[in-house]
């Protein structure tokens, strides 16, 4: 195909087919190149995106063999004092545990102990962020000599770091007898205020043993690529 | 006079420069689809490349998201069971040895004196925020003779100086006679003798 030989019919043709190539471009941008753009760049955060949840991911788990061994060790001291300190119920009773506990120390430094009563539990509301432990009360009555009080106060307080005598009276009986006072004190023993907690606590510890295992499993497992 | 005969057709006519209109244009309908088409191949290629890398990271965080998860929740656990040791070691923490103050008390009470009543009391209280025991403690007694204000000035000091009782005292002079007075139906015998209590305060016991 020629074009034509008269000029300004020819500027005609080539001024069209320019608009045409130009609308062609322009079509070309608007609807093929300009998504493509927009998909790249999509692609681009998306992969910023993700590469920084991996890099948190990957933090996080190569913290996680510390905090399972951290967690482990605390569940651990937690189950010693609750074990070793803490009074439990046997038979929703706790004063007989606490009658024998207070009766063999008096007995080891020679006091005869005149009376173990129940004072109930303290409020646990009233010391704001104290929820899980709450103070078990026993009043105990003794009659001796104001030294060997002290003893019986060291023995019970070197046997328990977690008591805690909250009152002592401590009267003199001039006539009756100089050598001996009237004493009475009050003794807070910690106890939990869900009483299923010495269990929860086992529970726990099974839980972390089987994580230690699985992530020693997981560091002997070869690195996938 | 030069007369110039020009024997040329106008569509015979041919350039002298190496580079016309008619070679760029043959030359451009070749190389820019070319180039155009090595930048979209070069475009589709990224495309692919990042897409793949996409893929790939996501299947990277489908194995160690769950495993995040985890690490979260034992970091939580671990936190809860802080608090709760935190908690417990709190009772040791905010008790104090009634063994060894009693014991102090007794070396300090001068023999010429008489403590009738010793009592101690506590309450559970918060102090800013944070669950404390506050501890107080009562000595009531007699002191006998013309020297009987004395012995209570100097027990007082005593007291206040007493280093295994300072270290707990909530103020150094912690130690306040907050009863002097002499009997009801006094006589000559017992005139000059008087009833004291002595007060103090010790440092809160925060948990």
């Amino acid at each position: 195909m020629k074009l034509p030989t008269d000029k300004n019919e020819r500027m005609k043709i080539l001024g069209l087919i320019g608009f045409g190539i130009v609308a062609v471009i322009v079509c070309a941008i608007w609807f093929g190149l300009m998504p493509m753009l927009e998909q790249r760049e999509k692609l681009k955060k998306d992969i910023v995106s993700l590469n920084e949840k991996l890099a948190q991911a990957d933090k996080e788990n190569k913290q996680r063999g510390r905090d399972i061994d951290n967690n482990h060790k605390t569940i651990q001291s937690i189950k010693d004092i609750s074990d070793k300190y803490m009074i439990k119920p046997v038979l929703n009773n706790y004063v007989l545990e606490a009658t024998d506990f207070i009766e063999s120390q008096g007995k080891s430094v020679g006091v005869k102990i005149t009376g173990v009563h129940e004072g109930g539990f303290t409020e646990v509301s009233r010391l704001g962020d104290i929820r899980n432990a709450k103070a078990y009360i026993v009043h105990v009555n003794v009659e001796c000599g104001y030294s060997d009080f002290v003893k019986l106060l060291h023995q019970i307080e070197s046997a328990n770091p977690y008591y805690s005598v909250s009152s002592i009276t401590i009267t003199g009986q001039p006539i009756k007898d100089p050598r001996k006072q009237l004493i009475a004190f009050e003794l807070q023993w910690p106890t939990w205020s869900d009483t299923d907690m010495p269990a929860k606590l086992d529970e726990q510890l099974a839980e972390v043993a089987k994580l230690e295992m699985e992530e020693q499993l997981e560091a002997k497992k070869p690195i996938q690529k | 006079m030069n007369l110039r005969v020009d024997l040329i057709l106008d569509t015979e006519r041919r350039s002298a420069s190496v580079i016309n209109v008619k070679s760029v244009m043959r030359i451009s309908a070749i190389v820019v689809p070319s180039i155009l088409a090595l930048i979209v191949a070069w475009f589709m290629f990224s495309m692919w490349q990042l897409k793949t890398d996409r893929d790939s990271l996501k299947k990277a965080l489908d194995i160690e998201g769950p495993k995040k998860l985890l690490s979260l929740r034992v970091r939580a656990d671990l936190a809860n069971n802080a608090v709760v040791l935190n908690e417990l070691e709190g009772w040791r923490r905010a008790r104090i040895d009634w063994s060894d103050q009693l014991l102090g008390l007794q070396k300090q009470i001068p023999d010429k004196m008489q403590l009738s009543t010793l009592t101690m009391a506590s309450e559970l209280k918060p102090i800013n925020n944070a669950p404390a025991r506050l501890y107080n403690l009562a000595l009531d007694g007699q002191a006998v003779g013309d020297t009987a204000q004395t012995l209570v000035m100097q027990l007082q000091n005593v007291l206040m100086q007493s280093s295994s009782l300072s270290n707990c005292l909530a103020a150094t002079n912690a130690f306040k006679v907050t009863r002097f007075e002499g009997p009801e139906n006094a006589t000559d015998d017992n005139k000059n003798d008087r009833f004291f209590r002595i007060e103090c305060s010790y440092k809160p016991g925060l948990f």
